[in-house]
């Protein structure tokens, strides 16, 4: 097992409650404007990864990387970055374990869970 | 709204053109298209033009006009380019159609074209990232053969999927684009040599993707009272349907379909009066060959979790129970993306004269899909041959 996992920040819809990755301008369920910050754990499942070896300009230098979807167990899917291992498998338990910053941008970095 | 047909078309082959601008490829195609329809210029009321990547890699914007004072059209109609990213063709067609079929004119052209082999490998897949959401996606990295990466690990997870399975689609298309003259790269592939070609997103590999490609292809659409003057047999238009999807991959909750296809497919049958099992043949949207498995699938052409089964079964090969790009599709003909909804329906309209290079016997029906961004947009056409 590795360690705890990091927390994501979510946006919640003050009107309808739905929950956004990054803040929106308007929420896409009701056009709700307000928006509560909402910590949640960074656990969830593999939905699926791939392995970009031919990444576009702004990539390049990166060498190869694994794109992931993970569902959230809060109920929300999110795309990020993941650690692959030799053995991972569609719906293994993963964790958020730490960010990296491209361009200015925070990418979430997730690892499978060693049972 | 009132019947319209399409009653010329026009195509470059697909492949590299380096001495030849995107302007001459779309005046060339478009040029075929008109002598063929037999119609005066003076009578063609708009011109659509479908594009999506003429300004980060050519430098061009534009185009609709440009190529219309090219043609020598009357320029006091609408000419108007469209962009749906990999669907920018199929919309530009449908938005011909509406205009036609609405009485905004009695005939108009639409003309798809796209350059991008003179640009690196890294260059044309960042122009294509522009068709993702980058403010979600795009900064993870991904790309679209990572989508499609993605989408086969999903698949193999709900149906089972092996490297051989989907490799029967490579084979396929790639064996019709050897028998198709407007085609960049037919060949005749074996499981072994699919298998050990580099690694692009993984799973996917090399042969598993499009080649980058330049290209033009054009068609007239015209009302009942002027397909008569076409110097070819003309073909009827069912029905022109658009959706749009989910335009970031976490929306999308099944990662094995794309709903904007489902929904475009199921609005097209019900239109054109007909079910799926009633299509001889079918252009659609093979980007990636898992995007050949997941869109026959969502067309309903092949039953679910069948789409690579019935390739390697022989069951979508030109003379199968539903004939799936015997143009050699996306993956052989090229994918010179504006151009490439237009190309379809070139390649359909010459199956339902019964001309095709890779003639499907008794084709009487055909049906295009051009799909676009993560599934974003999304065009189908359903033709008909006249008797």
């Amino acid at each position: 097992m590795i360690g705890q996992a990091l927390e994501l920040t979510l946006f919640c819809c003050q009107g309808c409650g739905a929950l956004h990755e990054q803040r929106p301008v308007v929420c896409a369920s009701c056009l709700g404007e307000t928006f509560d910050e909402k910590a949640v754990t960074g656990q969830g499942r593999l939905a699926s990864w791939t392995t970009i070896r031919k990444p576009p300009l702004a990539f390049r230098g990166h060498g190869q990387y694994d794109v992931a979807v993970i569902d959230l167990s809060i109920g929300l899917r999110v795309t990020g970055r993941i650690a692959s291992q030799s053995n991972q498998r569609v719906g293994d338990r993963v964790s958020l374990t730490h960010r990296i910053e491209i361009d200015g941008e925070q990418i979430n970095v997730f690892e499978v869970q060693q049972t | 709204m009132r019947p319209v047909y399409i009653s010329g078309i026009g195509s470059t082959t697909f492949g590299r053109h380096r001495d030849e601008s995107i302007e001459s490829l779309a005046t060339r195609a478009s040029s075929q298209a008109i002598v063929e329809s037999g119609i005066e210029r003076e009578q063609l009321g708009a011109l659509y033009f479908g594009n999506f990547i003429s300004g980060p890699l050519n430098g061009k914007e534009v185009l609709a006009g440009i190529v219309a004072d090219r043609l020598g059209l009357p320029g006091n109609i609408p000419c108007t380019k469209v962009e749906g990213a990999c669907a920018s063709g199929g919309i530009a067609f449908r938005h011909a159609w509406l205009a036609v079929a609405y009485g905004m004119c009695d005939a108009a052209i639409v003309v798809g074209a796209e350059k991008m082999t003179h640009a690196s490998t890294a260059e044309v897949t960042s122009a294509l990232n522009c068709a993702m959401d980058n403010e979600l996606d795009g900064p993870t990295g991904l790309t679209f053969p990572g989508l499609f990466g993605l989408a086969w690990r999903a698949y193999d997870q709900s149906f089972g999927l092996t490297r051989d399975d989907v490799s029967a689609v490579v084979i396929k298309n790639k064996r019709n684009g050897l028998r198709n003259p407007l085609a960049q790269m037919g060949a005749d592939l074996s499981l072994a040599e699919i298998a050990a070609c580099a690694m692009i997103a993984d799973p996917l590999q090399l042969f598993d993707c499009c080649p980058a490609t330049d290209g033009a292809a054009a068609l007239v659409l015209c009302s009942e009272n002027l397909r008569h003057k076409s110097r070819k047999q003309p073909v009827k238009v069912l029905a022109s349907v658009q959706t749009s999807g989910a335009p970031q991959i976490a929306k999308h909750l099944d990662l094995c379909t794309f709903e904007a296809t489902v929904r475009a497919a199921q609005q097209a049958y019900l239109a054109a009066g007909i079910s799926a099992e009633q299509v001889d043949v079918v252009e659609l949207h093979d980007c990636f060959s898992m995007a050949e498995i997941i869109d026959s699938e969502d067309l309903g052409v092949v039953p679910r979790g069948q789409g690579a089964i019935w390739a390697a079964q022989g069951r979508t090969d030109v003379h199968g129970d539903v004939a799936i790009n015997p143009s050699g599709g996306l993956l052989a003909k090229g994918h010179p993306v504006g151009a490439t909804g237009v190309g379809q329906i070139y390649e359909v309209v010459r199956q339902l004269r019964a001309e095709h290079s890779n003639q499907v016997t008794n084709a009487r029906i055909g049906m295009t899909h051009n799909l676009g961004g993560t599934g974003v947009a999304c065009t189908v056409n359903i033709m008909q041959a006249i008797q």
